[in-house]
């Protein structure tokens, strides 16, 4: 059976919200977190969906998608509190790299029965909470499902999003020309996980058009 | 007799000295020379490279050589080196070097001469001494001044240093390409159809590029860098082959065609979780056209600067998991700087246990925790500032700011610019005829290289005596060939070093300066504490011919002519009031409305009777549609600002 994507569109700006967006890289020498500014990584998004859609580690949710573009990029300063201390806790500030006015598209695997059904218990417009800094109040997006139909045509060109290396198949890959490697987070419970081998963006690779910016382009 | 045993590099370096003698017959056949049998006597190995032209011809009844595997390897890399020099025929010959991004054609003249060298040659034992004390004259004459050539395009250095390359590759290679050991008949040593079969063979060509992943966090991080220049001649030396040329971060080697199934393993077994290696690999016949197919060595230039298809990583698990037994595993799994590894080790506190501690603690691999730890001493300066850049308000100027200055090469641009000049400075000789990236050849792009270093030497040197020498010293580092670190103290600062680069690059590259642009200046600002990785966009992938970058603040990117432009504002806007609120008015006009018409109807409206606007100069380079008006007040803030009168 082929595989069968919707596409959303991801949304920072809707209504009267401006949402930031922080798709977090690793928080560098205890300071400074930067943002991804392409990928939105398969696991930030499995992840916002999983919670949003109420499903636990035993389903098994396929969805990756890239940013399109965003309005600018801009830094928040905080300082985390020691409770008990009533103090900064060190090492403090930290400076957050965060996306404003960012937009994307995002495509959910729908091949099998059940999360189609999970999505189309929801409404073609949702909410859900991507990236880092959730508890701040960052990452408050709208998903909002195109009309149009998402071609599994295969392409060659660059990836623009990452995806765990194991399930490139999955996600029409057959073909690694020229990888850029890089580490996405598997959660294995609730409190722990590993990290599993991934292709990041500008791989060179052979797979679904949607997620790959083809040469001509 | 002295010891006459002499590495075949220095030989084959030395094969066309007789050149310089001004006597070709003499080159064609030393023994022509009064003197040929004290030369042969005192330097018999040098003898027989001069001879070169000698193994597959005999100049006359007393040209005699006893030909062995050295001589012929020599033969054949002058051949090889020719071939490469060569291919620009029948379109400029000149007594001196022609280079095409600096000179104007010129007469022919007449040429040097120098027969003292053959004396020289009989008198200095030292091979290298030799060549070096003739270096100069190396660098000035052409290969070739034939008329009949027509292509002085390289100097008889660049083919000297090629022919050494390659004759080191033949006689690594001899078995593979069928070079026997010894001759038994001197004539029949090497007939010229062993000589095609050679050049039939195939041959790898291997152009690898060491980058970093960039994700570097301190200022001292920059060590990762500093070690590309270490990793790429580790690579190159342990890949052997012929170095065709050599960047700080990149090569192109010749290879026997037999490395390409273990290329990745070589590569890999040289690297750490802190390099990868992009690399474009290509088969082909060793000789300039094959028989078959008419294509040959440097048809494969195209395919060779197109980019880099492969990648090469060291060795990465599909899974991390962590370690529970290790506190900086279970706490984040992986290395927080490289991202590509195991964390290890809490670093500084596991590092550096009986060492004042860094309050900030950061989970990293082995070999990220041996960047950290080499930096006191392989980027000690560095190192130093961010020490020392929170306690430094007290005493004397405060210097908390960096800046970073980057000069960088394409050598797919180059190749295509220098066709783009050939064209343009040669039109009646090329016309009718296109040229392609094959007909620029490695020799020319090692010729431009001698220039480029110079260049890039000639700037940094004029970086370090700006300002009274303000940045000598301590007050930089030296990060690798054409990339400084500075410790400066407003950004300002940046506006002279471009300055100077404009004006040295007017110097060395006159006529380099078209629609392509492969050399770039990459300028990045920002405080000594501030993250690395916000610099990194500018400093690895410029995308314009000048990028001036103040973190958080102002990029500009613009070309020479749009650079021109903006300098011609300069006066007005450091005496004019009010043109940072001027500037930012119409540059939100401009990004908010996306149209530069409405830009000019604001300038309009703004002229109408307020004494107090800027003088129109400032925006003439925006009327004249050289450059936008974002472009201008990047220009502003990174060049003028703070230095208004």
């Amino acid at each position: 059976m082929s595989a069968v994507f919707w596409e959303y569109e991801l949304l920072t700006r809707w209504g009267d919200h401006d949402e930031p967006l922080c798709l977090g890289e690793r928080i560098k020498k205890g300071t400074f977190r930067p943002c991804h500014k392409q990928a939105i990584p398969f696991s930030s998004i499995v992840g916002a969906l999983r919670s949003h859609l109420g499903k636990d580690l035993t389903t098994d949710i396929f969805a990756t998608g890239y940013l399109t573009g965003y309005d600018s990029v801009e830094y928040f300063v905080m300082a985390p509190t020691d409770a008990a201390l009533r103090t900064v806790k060190p090492p403090a500030p930290i400076s957050v790299q965060f996306l404003r006015g960012a937009r994307g598209r995002v495509f959910i695997d729908v091949t099998d029965s059940q999360m189609q059904s999970a999505l189309e218990a929801e409404s073609p417009e949702f909410e859900i909470t991507l990236g880092a800094m959730k508890s701040t109040g960052f990452g408050r997006c709208l998903l909002r499902r195109s009309p149009n139909a998402v071609s599994t045509e295969p392409v060659a060109g660059k990836l623009l999003t990452r995806i765990p290396e194991k399930l490139s198949e999955r996600f029409g890959i057959t073909e690694v020309v020229k990888p850029v490697y890089g580490y996405l987070f598997e959660p294995s419970d609730l409190e722990t996980g590993k990290y599993v081998r991934a292709l990041c963006e500008d791989s060179e690779v052979r797979g679904y058009g949607f997620l790959v910016k083809g040469s001509d382009e | 007799m002295s010891d006459d045993n002499h590495a075949i590099a220095s030989l084959a370096r030395l094969h066309d000295l007789l050149k310089l003698t001004g006597d070709s017959a003499i080159h064609w056949c030393p023994d022509r020379h009064p003197d040929a049998a004290i030369l042969k006597a005192k330097s018999p190995s040098l003898w027989k490279a001069l001879k070169h032209h000698c193994v597959f011809r005999q100049h006359g009844p007393d040209c005699k050589l006893d030909i062995d595997r050295e001589t012929v390897c020599i033969c054949l890399a002058d051949h090889k080196a020719s071939a490469i020099s060569r291919r620009l025929k029948h379109i400029h010959a000149s007594r001196t070097v022609f280079r095409v991004w600096r000179d104007e054609p010129r007469a022919y003249g007449e040429s040097e001469k120098h027969p003292e060298v053959f004396k020289a040659a009989c008198d200095t034992p030292d091979l290298d001494v030799l060549f070096n004390d003739h270096r100069s004259m190396f660098e000035k004459r052409p290969e070739t001044m034939a008329k009949g050539d027509g292509s002085s395009f390289t100097s008889l250095l660049t083919h000297a240093d090629l022919t050494a390359t390659w004759a080191e590759f033949f006689e690594r290679n001899a078995n593979y390409y069928g070079i026997a050991e010894t001759a038994t008949n001197v004539w029949q040593a090497i007939r010229d159809a062993d000589r095609k079969s050679i050049f039939d063979k195939s041959a790898l060509l291997l152009r690898c590029k060491i980058r970093t992943h960039g994700r570097l966090a301190r200022l001292r991080d920059l060590q990762i860098v500093k070690d590309i220049a270490d990793k790429r001649a580790n690579l190159a030396d342990a890949l052997g082959g012929a170095l065709l040329y050599e960047l700080p971060d990149e090569f192109v080697v010749a290879l026997t065609p037999d490395v390409e199934s273990k290329i990745n393993k070589l590569l890999e077994d040289h690297l750490t979780t802190s390099h990868f290696v992009e690399f474009a690999c290509i088969t082909t016949v060793l000789g300039n056209s094959s028989r078959k197919t008419g294509k040959g060595f440097l048809h494969n230039f195209g395919d060779l600067f197109a980019g880099y298809p492969r990648t090469a990583y060291s060795d990465l698990p599909e899974e991390i998991v962590p370690n529970h037994t290790n506190e900086a595993s279970s706490r984040a799994i992986l290395c927080d700087l490289c991202q590509l590894a195991p964390a290890s080790v809490v670093y500084p506190k596991d590092a550096h246990p009986n060492s004042e501690q860094d309050p900030i603690s950061e989970y990293l691999c082995a070999a990220c925790t041996d960047v950290r730890k080499n930096s006191v001493t392989k980027a000690p300066r560095l190192a130093e500032w961010e020490e020392s850049a929170d306690g430094e308000a007290d005493n004397g100027p405060k210097r908390s700011r960096v800046c970073l200055v980057k000069v960088s090469l394409d050598m797919g641009l180059l190749a295509k610019a220098l066709v783009q000049l050939f064209e343009k400075t040669f039109p009646d000789k090329t016309q009718g005829r296109v040229l392609g990236d094959e007909d620029i050849g490695f020799s020319i792009l090692r010729e431009f290289l001698l220039d480029y270093s110079r260049f890039v030497k000639a700037f940094e040197k004029c970086v370090l005596e700006m300002a009274n020498g303000k940045y000598s010293n301590d007050n930089h580092d030296h990060i690798m060939d054409g990339f400084l670190a500075l410790r400066t103290e407003k950004d300002n600062e940046a506006a002279d070093i471009v300055r100077a680069y404009v004006k040295l690059y007017d110097e060395y590259f006159p006529k380099l300066k078209g629609d392509i642009t492969p050399i770039k200046l990459s300028v990045s600002c920002s405080p000594i504490k501030h993250p690395f990785l916000e610099h990194w966009d500018v400093i690895d992938k410029p995308t314009a011919a000048i990028e001036v970058h103040s973190v958080r603040r102002a990029r500009l990117s613009s070309s020479f002519n749009q650079l021109g432009a903006l300098e011609k504002i300069r006066d007005a806007a450091e005496r004019s009031r009010q043109v940072s609120t001027f500037l930012h008015r119409l540059a939100e006009i401009e990004a908010r409305t996306r149209s530069t018409r409405l830009v000019r109807f604001a300038l309009l409206e703004q002229g109408r009777g307020r004494d107090s606007s800027p003088p129109p100069v400032i925006v003439e380079p925006f009327m004249d549609d050289v450059v936008n008006i974002t472009q201008i007040l990047a220009y502003y803030k990174l060049f003028i600002q703070g230095r208004e009168k």
